[in-house]
């Protein structure tokens, strides 16, 4: 199977630039967007340059490298690490996430913020710390020192420092701390409270760039060949908001202090720890949360008079359980990840259990529940959570499903429709009411036309594979009375049903690069470029190694050279292009 | 320099004016009290008040047979076609262009059209843009001396739409979004505070010694950064000079009377991203306001995005997605239901347009209303959405812009290219650029025919 890493990062200037896009299988150049149809393609190396549609040219391509950029911290990052600073307070929204490469972490690095989002934090800090700082005995826990008086200078010195070394993830220079320490003293002045000196102090600080972005930016390094390289402090924050999705903790911080970070082997002194930590429950679920685009769910509406079966609990119920069977494999029972793929265990309350066909309990706990052998729901693709959130209100969807399944879990990808294509699937020539058809039968032109069934082909078959599970992903042996034919074939590999898909899914020889591929992206805030391809291969073969297990995958991203380096500015990087067109 | 003394006998805004002291305040609200004429319908220097602008927008397209209308001209030699209907009051001001093309070619769907029709250029494959929106070419020109100087940007509809441009039609540039404010009750705040009509807290002065550290980190941390992490740590300091100028701004007052409480006129308007009329009301309410009052000259305002997949349950058109059974009548029930549906859902959404002219008409505004002294750009993200059709495209001003706009027409230019709008609006509010958008969008010249 042709395996070809095309960036759609724009760190890159095209020097050269590869054919235009057109409907490949098979590739793995990256897709924006996450409807049907509507993704983007990425031949050109570039999704953000200047010829969106790409230009024409041959052979060996020369991209220049953009340096790292800063990253700002995603809602959930930034939620994180509020909580882990001011303890759970409640904060008005901030600033949305702009996707990018499927993922808000690489929207991070590229999207800037607006005016307004700009006042959407003073406001949301405001409301964290006045919260945080409401009763001055809770306060005493999160700060080192609680100043005893508006004119207890030294002590509200010692907690800027030490409160700025967490939120900035690095020490604060005397400068810095001086700065701070100043607002302190003048709202203490003002107001004769030492308490909400310090506060005000501390809503700086978090409203300052060092907290809302990300600043790992490396410096040359002559015995590295002159990349940059991050520093301890810069991994420490690199490791944290990676496998714990928020801010590095003070062994971590320790652990830079003495520069214990900077190589392979300080990392690997971490690694086991950070683990075993309850925040890394949270890493993970904050990665998968972006892989499968769990934020759509709270949009996802579906026809009350024909699904009253949708309600919120069944929603949220829907959301644990992905999240619980994630962290069953990663965590409580750790083994293959790609049994997710094909895996029968499940976990319900009774709401969802009816949904799934399993018997109520008592009492109604959420609870690990094996699917009975030879039931035709099975692994990720019969999880009630996908098969709802890639649907329509009222119906299901064969071409979102299946567009999750080939860009999501295979990384092909899937292009845009072309110009002018009329979409009309029901159109039976009279206008009227239209007699029901099976959504294979609807389909069917799809398939027809040429102009569609290039790229419909590498979703609609994999969709109406899941064609016995309704718009909310509950079970149904026929469509409005209609036999389903959910049979298709993947690469060449025939099934008859959902069940034996969920088994070539996860013998799939792609599916262990894609996840690679996706956790690279996720991690770095950028696509892997051209020339990352044996990196990736690398990493793959330390995940077949660990037995496919994803703790085992962690370790390798965060090891490998490339997480603790990055390229300077003016980097050329030559790519042939020769071959996987 | 930090207020002291909270107890005084003076009103408390003018202690916190005397503080700001001979500090040069870089916002001279022209609202404040004394900055109009004595009949309050020009500047005190005599000139005439500066027109405001605003982009309306709406996801899924229209269909010209239902939105073009069917005779073109001027004055009575037309009328409102049915999608129009809801504006029928408002046909004084309306110009109507009807038959123009979106030229740059349809490389994605539901983006190509709408950053075409925005910033006059091809999207890029991941739903951004190239160049900066109609919006953005403005506020430089018309706005860098109010409260909001990038403008204030709201939204109905929270729903994506399949990534298109994001939830976005406000850009200054390439990944530089203005993304919209969904919330009433937050803007309420926001313009509350700088009404004038509530006395200002001392503490302001606190957040502007912390905006001040904030900055001084920014500058530090600048010289470390490569290219393009300066631009995006630029509109971040410019977010918080913003910040600044309208505590500033709070402190001095402006006199423009109290916005109206979304909290108390539309308790029952539903959620904030939901599609309906109470929200459409509310926000009217507010951009009226902070237009009277010219806090800002320039704002967006998103009905839904493009390609927006929410339902309009209040157009009695279900809980099922409009972009679906609707926009590409795929509904169960044939085309013709969906057609039909269709027709509603675009009718509703221009009675939601309605409330906001509604509400610009009848407020005074200069010598006429704020309509007069107006230009609102209504577009969307496609032609006729069920075959994405970018030909005969969407395209409605309303508003006379302060008398340089004639209104009360239709033109017809089949074929024509769809950038001549927003070249129009730019040269009315004074653009300098020759041209408009890129590529086949580019355009050099605008429609003269409706202009006065």
């Amino acid at each position: 199977m042709s395996r070809r890493l095309l960036s759609s990062r724009a760190p890159l200037l095209a020097l050269a630039l590869v054919p235009s896009f057109a409907c490949y299988s098979g590739l793995t150049a990256t897709a924006e967007g996450e409807g049907p149809g509507d993704g983007g393609t990425d031949l050109t190396g570039a999704d953000s340059g200047d010829d969106p549609g790409g230009d024409s040219g041959d052979g060996a391509e020369l991209l220049e490298v953009d340096p790292p950029t800063m990253r700002r911290l995603t809602r959930a990052e930034f939620t994180h690490a509020v909580h882990d600073l001011l303890g759970a307070v409640t904060m008005p929204m901030v600033e949305a996430d702009s996707v990018h490469e499927g993922f808000f972490s690489v929207g991070a690095a590229r999207v800037a913020l607006s005016p307004a989002g700009v006042a959407s934090y003073e406001l949301a800090l405001e409301a964290a710390t006045a919260q945080a700082f409401n009763d001055p005995s809770d306060a005493a826990t999160l700060v080192a020192c609680m100043p005893s008086g508006p004119a207890d200078t030294a002590c509200i010195r010692e907690s800027i420092a030490a409160f700025g070394r967490r939120a900035w993830r690095r020490p604060l220079d005397a400068d810095e701390v001086d700065r701070y320490v100043a607002i302190a003293e003048e709202v203490g002045g003002e107001t004769g409270d030492g308490v909400q000196a310090l506060r005000h102090a501390l809503w700086g600080l978090l409203q300052s760039p060092y907290f809302l972005y990300r600043v790992e930016l490396g410096s040359p390094s002559a015995p590295d060949g002159g990349r940059l390289k991050f520093s301890s402090h810069e991994m420490a924050s690199r490791l944290a908001f990676t496998l714990w999705s928020t801010l590095p903790d003070e062994a971590l911080l320790d652990a830079a202090d003495a520069d214990e970070l900077a190589s392979a082997e300080g990392i690997r002194s971490q690694v086991d720890r950070m683990l075993a930590d309850p925040r890394a429950r949270q890493g993970v679920a904050n990665f998968i949360g972006e892989l499968y685009s769990l934020w759509k769910l709270d949009e996802k509406t579906k026809d009350p008079d024909a699904y009253p079966v949708w309600t919120p609990t069944l929603q949220a119920a829907i959301r644990d359980e992905m999240i619980a069977r994630i962290e069953h494999v990663v965590f409580d029972a750790p083994t293959d990840f790609f049994s997710l793929y094909d895996g029968r265990e499940v976990f319900v309350n009774n709401e969802l259990a009816a949904l799934y066909g399993l018997p109520a309990a008592v009492p109604d706990d959420f609870r690990l529940e094996t699917l009975p052998e030879g039931d035709p729901r099975r692994g990720l693709i019969g999880s009630a959570l996908l098969l709802a959130m890639n649907s329509l209100p009222a119906r299901t969807s064969a071409t979102e499903r299946g567009v999750f399944i080939s860009e999501t879990l295979l990384c092909k990808t899937v292009p845009p429709p072309p110009p002018n294509v009329d979409v009309d699937l029901d159109d039976d020539g009279d206008g009227g009411p239209v007699e029901h058809q099976t959504l294979r039968d609807k389909l069917e032109p799809h398939v027809s036309n040429p102009a569609c069934a290039g790229c419909h082909n590498l979703t609609d078959p994999l969709g109406l594979a899941l064609e016995h599970f309704d718009t909310t992903g509950r079970y149904r042996e026929t469509d409005l009375g209609l036999t389903i034919d959910a049979s298709g074939d993947l690469d060449g590999m025939p099934f008859n049903d959902a069940a034996e898909l969920a088994v070539l899914l996860r013998e799939h020889p792609d599916a262990p690069y894609c996840l690679v591929k996706k956790l690279y992206t996720y991690s770095a805030g950028r696509a892997p470029l051209l020339v990352e391809d044996g990196l990736l291969a690398t990493i793959e073969g330390e995940l077949t190694d660990g037995d496919n297990r994803f703790d085992a995958l962690l370790v390798s991203m965060i090891t490998h050279d490339d997480f603790r380096f990055a390229n300077p500015a003016g980097t050329v990087v030559g790519v042939d292009q020769g071959d996987g067109q | 320099m930090i207020l002291r003394n909270k107890s005084t006998m003076l009103p408390r805004r003018t202690v916190l004016r005397g503080i700001l002291g001979g500090a040069a305040i870089a916002l001279p609200l022209p609202r404040l009290v004394g900055m109009l004429d004595g009949n309050g319908t020009a500047y005190a220097d005599g000139s005439p008040l500066r027109p405001r602008y605003l982009t309306w927008f709406f996801g899924n397209g229209a269909e010209p047979a239902h939105w073009v209308p069917t005779a073109a001209g001027v004055g009575d030699a037309w009328a409102p076609s049915p999608a129009l209907m809801p504006l029928l009051e408002f046909k004084p001001w309306l110009s109507v262009l009807s038959g123009y093309d979106v030229k740059v070619p349809q490389l994605y769907a539901h983006k190509s059209a709408p950053s075409a029709v925005l910033t006059g250029a091809q999207a890029m494959q991941n739903g951004d843009v190239q160049r900066a929106s109609i919006d953005q070419i403005i506020a430089p020109i018309m706005n860098a001396d109010t409260a909001f100087p990038g403008g204030l940007h709201v939204g109905i509809s929270d729903v994506t739409g399949a990534g298109a441009l994001d939830f976005n039609i406000s850009f200054v540039g390439p990944n530089a979004p203005n993304p919209p404010n969904y919330s009433p009750a937050s803007l309420f705040n926001t313009l509350l505070a700088l009404s004038g009509t509530v006395e200002p807290d001392p503490s302001l002065f606190r957040r502007k010694a912390i905006l001040d550290a904030v900055s001084a980190d920014a500058a530090a941390l600048r010289a470390k950064l490569g290219a393009e992490d300066r631009i995006r740590l630029d509109r971040h300091l410019e977010g918080v000079g913003q910040l600044q100028s309208q505590i500033d701004a709070t402190i001095i007052g402006a006199d423009c009377g109290m916005p109206t409480d979304p909290d108390v006129a539309y308790p029952e308007r539903g959620p904030d991203g939901a599609i309906t009329r109470g929200r459409c009301e509310a926000f009217a309410e507010l951009l009226t306001f902070a237009f009277s009052c010219e806090l800002t000259r320039v704002a967006t305002h998103v009905f839904s995005c493009a390609a927006c997949h929410a339902p309009y349950p209040e157009a009695g058109l279900g809980q099922v997605t409009f972009h679906e059974d609707y926009g590409h009548r795929l509904s169960p029930m044939g085309t013709d239901f969906g057609t039909a549906g269709f027709r509603t859902g675009v009718e509703y959404t221009m009675g939601c347009l309605a409330e906001l002219l509604r509400r610009f008409r009848d407020t005074p505004d200069g010598v006429g209303n704020l309509l007069d002294n107006s230009l609102v750009y209504v577009t969307s993200c496609v032609g006729q959405p069920w075959d994405h059709r970018m030909d005969d495209y969407p395209l409605l001003l309303a508003g006379k812009a302060g008398g340089l706009v004639r209104g009360d027409v239709h033109f017809r230019s089949p074929g024509d290219n769809a950038s001549r709008v927003p070249f129009t609006v730019m040269k009315v509010f004074g653009g300098p650029d020759a041209t408009f958008g890129a590529g086949e969008g580019m355009v050099d010249s605008g429609i003269p025919e409706l202009l006065v």
